[in-house]
């Protein structure tokens, strides 16, 4: 199936300046933009997860770029969180640079359409690019941001 | 909600990075995005701390439906267990109390989870 990045971004879920400074809050602040309801069940849950995860591994892939992510029961939908912090955060990424844009991606334990991988290798894919990552972080607000994803979408 | 089916919960999530992780050809995906994944052992240790907080009873309930179903504990949408996706009978949610805070499927047996409201 063709997945379209756009599709995944949403405004509720940018935030454009962290206020953490560490990892930690970071995770927190970003898992905190997610709504309870019947798509997201407990943020405490959530959080736990994306925390054990890390300790797996750092989930800061270098270039200044970190795609925490997860499955948990406590979330029935596919979702990505996106946030930039200019000061960058240590994240322990494998080139021990701060990161600068995150991306969380959340994804329940079966997902019948099975995007979860797909769209994880679609954003290391996206942030490859060193244009484009000067370009996301100094988009001025959400709809540049998105229209950054559409421009890289339609010309691949 | 229980906090033991939150804890539960907890592990299952923990359960399933470690298999996913396990599976040669997951993480061999997962490297090749670029992810580190060098902590299996801290993650291990992490479920045998989380295990020891759960009540016994229910974590032996817990292992005994993870090793029939895969997954033991199971969302509950519109009264429907989504383990079995049998509907949950109208007393369901009325039943829950003090004194009996985890609930499981009266068709599967799998422990159920409901939005924390």
């Amino acid at each position: 199936m063709q997945i379209r990045l756009p599709d995944f971004f949403e405004i509720e879920r940018f935030i454009p300046e962290l206020k953490a400074t560490n990892r930690d809050a970071a995770l927190r602040e970003m898992v905190e933009t997610l709504e309870i309801g019947q798509q997201v069940r407990d943020r405490e849950i959530l959080l736990e997860m994306l925390r054990q995860r890390e300790q797996l591994g750092s989930t800061g892939i270098g270039r200044g770029v970190a795609v925490p992510h997860g499955r948990s029961l406590a979330i029935s939908q596919l979702m990505v969180v996106v946030a930039r912090s200019t000061p960058g955060i240590d994240f322990e990424a494998m080139d021990s640079k701060p990161v600068h844009l995150i991306f969380l991606t959340a994804a329940p334990p079966q997902e019948r359409a099975n995007l979860y991988l797909p769209l994880l290798g679609k954003i290391v894919e996206l942030v490859k690019s060193a244009r484009v990552r000067k370009k996301l972080l100094s988009a001025r607000d959400f709809a540049a941001f998105a229209a950054i994803m559409i421009e890289v979408d339609d010309d691949e | 909600m229980s906090d033991n089916v939150r804890l539960l919960v907890q592990l299952q999530d923990l359960d399933l990075m470690i298999r996913e992780i396990s599976d040669p050809e997951r993480a061999k995906e997962l490297k090749t995005l670029g992810f580190e994944m060098t902590g299996l052992e801290r993650l291990k240790t992490a479920r045998i701390n989380l295990a020891q907080s759960i009540e016994t009873r229910w974590l032996v309930i817990y292992e005994r439906l993870a090793k029939k179903h895969g997954r033991a504990v199971v969302p509950v949408e519109d009264k429907t267990c989504l383990g079995c996706f049998q509907g949950l009978p109208g007393s369901f949610y009325s039943e829950i109390s003090a004194h009996q805070p985890v609930k499981v499927c009266e068709n599967c047996g799998r422990i159920l989870y409901m939005l924390s409201r």
